[in-house]
């Protein structure tokens, strides 16, 4: 017993003594292989692993992987045992490409296999794309050749068909796309070669649990397995006939290998191989016609399919300087996603910043639907009353072929005086450029006694004014034409007096004459001085108070007399008055009454 | 004609005495409502200042003192309109240009008036010099002045004291036609009931007098505008920077 004991413990010492010494590496097929071809690349671990996990490799297409096998082995009485983990990778491009370690858990530790390069070159003979043989490393003629009979067999047995939901559309009107692969044969590996890009659509793929499960249908009378593969939404963005590229599917394709039975195995199971194989859906063409223009709203923004809006306010009743939320919902199918932030017109007075836009939308094989949300943060300044506008949004229905309007109802928001005066004093200084008085007080009121009048009632314009001035027009016209009167009936006294002046002075003269002819000298001169102060007096309206030379010569000026009849007239005069009182002989009383006689003929002529 | 002048003179003589009674009451009230505002109880204040105002009285101290008690109230319009009232009647009073200039500081809206030109500016300040009671009064002077030169004129027959009376009339009746002018500009400015002081917090002004119309541009509580015309419930104004447009009825108030 003992000794058993000890051989078991020396066995599992040997393990242990393995275990320490685990090994994990990378190995490759080939160092050296072609575009097209295939490499092997097989992680070989000498214990047991858990946990593998591969690379990503870069340049090649993964065909199949990653396999594990094991196998033991007992060399000289020790056992090994070692996990492979392969991958068969197809080159895509040239150049040298590093095939990454990858990584594992044996007995709690972790491993990392090595890093291995390998150069792909150029395909030297064009190979068919179509199809590779799996026997990379010994390909000739033989086997491309016998390679195309069953790519015919393969072309009706194994097929990709897209369908549209419709073939014909509006801009904006969704389309949903789906790819189907139709296959009667076994497919060992397939990957997506290339993608149509759907150019001139919007495009959103439709996640859905049943892609990619087969389904059992029959197709032109033959049953074959169906699985969709892909499919999308699509919404126009341009008219006319747009085409979607075709869909280009890499597939290895598993058959029965009749002609070459290699051995009894193959004979017995009966010989399989894989194909690769390349697969293209059919070109599918959409006529995308543009929205009728008859009808559109002003308002129409884009919108296509079947819409509801609705729009609420936290609010209605709030002081200045509040904040008001007010959110706008849009819901319903077609291309939500387009829908833009409405415009509205919120009273103008009010400080609204940018709506926050929130979308939830989903796609699914019935098509877009969902709702979008704008959110408006909306303060009034002051206060008052107030109506957000109803919102009005045009959308084109699908269903109908015409334009639809809905419409959100108005809201009424009573905005009441702010409390915190503060912020509004704030408010205003921002506003304003220069606030130098802010901080002052008004001047104290005025107390003395002041007169309190009638509204609206002044002197000017009052029946005292134009009585005012009527009155003294009145006056003015009255004393013109009393003043007028009085001397009308003075100034024809005095013409009379002035008319008869010369025959009364005439008469006078001839007095004088008649006392110089009876030699009477004095009383000739005193009649003949009297005679000539008459005719002045008459003459020129003087009184005979005021008679003298003097004032006979201002008298005569008035009446512009030439300054020589006025020394003629004071000579004559100072004449008279020297004879009177002082007798001269040397003077001719004929000569002096002749230029007394002259003078009065002379004033009666000037004036 | 004399017995109606004889009316007239009777009616104009009785009238300070018929009010006399009236005036004392309200002059009381004046000095209360004064007492009031000294004690910082403007809310009362107010109330008897509105009192003497519903009377039909005014006085540039009653509308100046009202205006106070607004702008104590923080209640901008009422004190710019009240202001204004009190400018209508003395506009170069040093206090009430001060306060009025305080309240417009405070209110939102600042228009850059146009700049008149110079000799309307003049014309406007020597009207504004004198009330137009005493225009009216310098008027029948100088008239009366005329009138007695034209008399003298007319009277004397020496050519030097005609010349004298001649100049006389002409500088009188030169000055009678210049207070003329002067009295009717501030008659106008003091009966003018074309401006108003806008009375809504918040007033869009439209461009045509419709609901639906345009909107020019807005106006708040506080600013002064002028009246140039009114349908039944619209009214066309216009700002000191020369905006025109239309506003509703009860937006504002005449001053």
């Amino acid at each position: 017993m003992v000794k058993i004991k000890h051989i078991l413990l020396f066995v599992f010492l040997i393990f242990a003594f393995a275990a320490k010494s685990q090994k994990f590496e990378t190995q490759l097929s080939s160092n050296q292989i072609q575009v097209g071809q295939r490499l092997k690349v097989s992680y070989v671990l000498n214990s047991k692993g858990t946990n593998f996990r591969g690379p990503k490799f870069y340049g090649f297409q993964v065909l199949s992987g990653p396999n594990q096998s094991t196998s033991m082995q007992i060399v000289n009485g020790n056992m090994s045992s070692s996990i492979t983990y392969s991958y068969i990778l197809q080159a895509v491009k040239e150049g040298t490409h590093t095939i990454k370690g990858a990584k594992i858990e044996a007995e709690g530790k972790a491993l990392t296999s090595n890093d291995v390069n390998v150069r792909v070159i150029k395909a030297q003979n064009s190979t068919q794309p179509q199809a590779n043989t799996q026997q990379n490393n010994n390909q000739n003629q033989q086997q491309q050749q016998q390679a195309q009979p069953t790519n015919d067999k393969i072309t009706d047995n194994l097929f990709i068909k897209v369908y549209a939901n419709k073939t014909k559309a509006f801009v904006g009107e969704e389309i949903i796309v789906t790819y189907k692969v139709y296959t009667r044969v076994n497919i060992v590996n397939n990957g997506i070669n290339k993608l149509p890009d759907f150019t001139g659509f919007w495009a959103q793929d439709i996640e859905s649990a049943a892609q990619g499960r087969l389904e059992q249908t029959t197709y032109n009378g033959v049953a074959f397995n169906v699985a969709t593969i892909k499919q999308t939404a699509l919404i126009p963005q341009k008219t006319g006939k747009l085409e979607i590229d075709p869909l280009i599917m890499d597939v290895v394709v598993r058959l029965r290998d009749n002609n070459r039975p290699r051995s009894i195995f193959d004979q017995f199971f009966g010989g399989f191989k894989d194909v690769n194989y390349q697969i293209k859906s059919n070109k599918i063409t959409i006529e995308v016609s543009p929205l009728p223009s008859m009808g559109k709203p002003k308002d129409f923004t884009g919108a296509v399919g079947k819409f509801s809006i609705s729009s609420i306010i936290d609010k209605d009743s709030l002081e200045a300087n509040e904040a008001i939320n007010f959110k706008v919902t849009y819901s319903g199918n077609g291309n939500i996603k387009f829908v833009q932030a409405p415009k509205i017109n919120f009273p103008p007075d009010f400080e609204v910043y940018d709506p926050k836009a929130s979308e939830k939308v989903s796609v699914n094989a019935s098509g877009i639907s969902g709702t979008k949300t704008f959110e408006y943060l909306i303060i009034p300044r002051h206060e008052g009353k107030f109506v957000i506008p109803e919102l009005s949004f045009s959308y084109f229905d699908v269903a109908s072929k015409s334009y639809k309007n809905l419409k959100t109802k108005p809201f009424p928001i009573q905005v009441g005086k702010s409390n915190n005066t503060e912020t509004a004093t704030a408010y205003r200084s921002v506003k304003k450029e220069e606030i130098k008085l802010l901080g002052k007080d008004i001047r104290f009121i005025k107390t003395n006694q002041q007169e309190l009048k009638e509204r609206n009632v002044s002197l000017f314009n009052s029946p005292i004014h134009y009585f005012g001035l009527g009155l003294s027009s009145l006056a003015l016209i009255a004393f013109m034409f009393f003043a007028k009167t009085k001397q009308r009936s003075k100034s024809d006294l005095l013409d009379a007096k002035s008319k008869k002046a010369a025959k009364l002075a005439a008469k006078k003269l001839k007095d004088a004459q008649n006392e110089l002819k009876s030699g009477n000298k004095e009383a000739f001169y005193e009649k003949l001085l009297a005679g000539l102060y008459n005719y002045f007096s008459d003459k020129l309206s003087i009184p005979v108070a005021d008679l003298s030379k003097e004032s006979i010569e201002t008298g005569l000026q008035k009446f512009d007399t030439p300054a020589v009849l006025i020394e003629e007239t004071k000579e004559v005069i100072s004449i008279c008055e020297i004879a009177r009182f002082a007798p001269v002989t040397s003077l001719n009383e004929e000569e002096t009454f002749t230029k007394a006689n002259n003078l009065i003929q002379n004033v009666e002529k000037a004036i | 004609m004399l017995k109606k002048l004889y009316n007239i003179f009777l009616v104009l003589a009785l009238l300070p005495l018929a009010s006399l009674g009236q005036g004392e009451y309200y002059n009381n009230l004046m000095e209360k409502a004064n007492d009031l505002y000294s004690q910082s109880l403007y809310d009362s204040a107010i109330t008897v200042y509105s009192e003497i105002e519903g009377s039909g009285l005014e006085s540039f101290n009653l509308y100046y003192n009202k205006g106070n008690c607004a702008f104590k109230f923080n209640d901008l319009p009422t004190a710019i309109l009240y202001y204004e009232k009190a400018s209508k009647l003395k506009p170069n009073d040093k206090d009430l240009i001060h306060n009025l200039s305080l309240a417009n500081a405070q209110i939102v809206d600042k228009i850059e008036p146009l700049p008149p030109f110079f000799i309307s500016k003049w014309i406007v300040e020597s009207a504004e010099l004198l009330h137009s009671n005493y225009w009216a009064i310098l008027n029948l002077i100088f008239f009366i002045i005329f009138c007695l030169s034209a008399g003298f004129y007319y009277k004397v027959s020496k050519p030097s004291l005609k010349v004298m009376g001649f100049y006389a009339g002409l500088i009188g009746l030169f000055l009678f036609f210049t207070t003329l002018y002067f009295g009717v500009k501030k008659y106008n400015l003091e009966t003018n009931n074309s401006n108003a002081i806008v009375f809504e917090p918040s007033l869009t002004v439209k461009s045509e007098p419709s609901e639906n119309s345009t909107e020019l541009f807005l106006l708040h509580e506080g600013t002064k505008i002028s009246i140039l015309d009114s349908t039944d419930a619209w009214h066309k104004i216009s700002l000191p920077d020369g905006n025109i447009g239309w506003i509703k009825s009860e937006t504002f108030r005449i001053i």
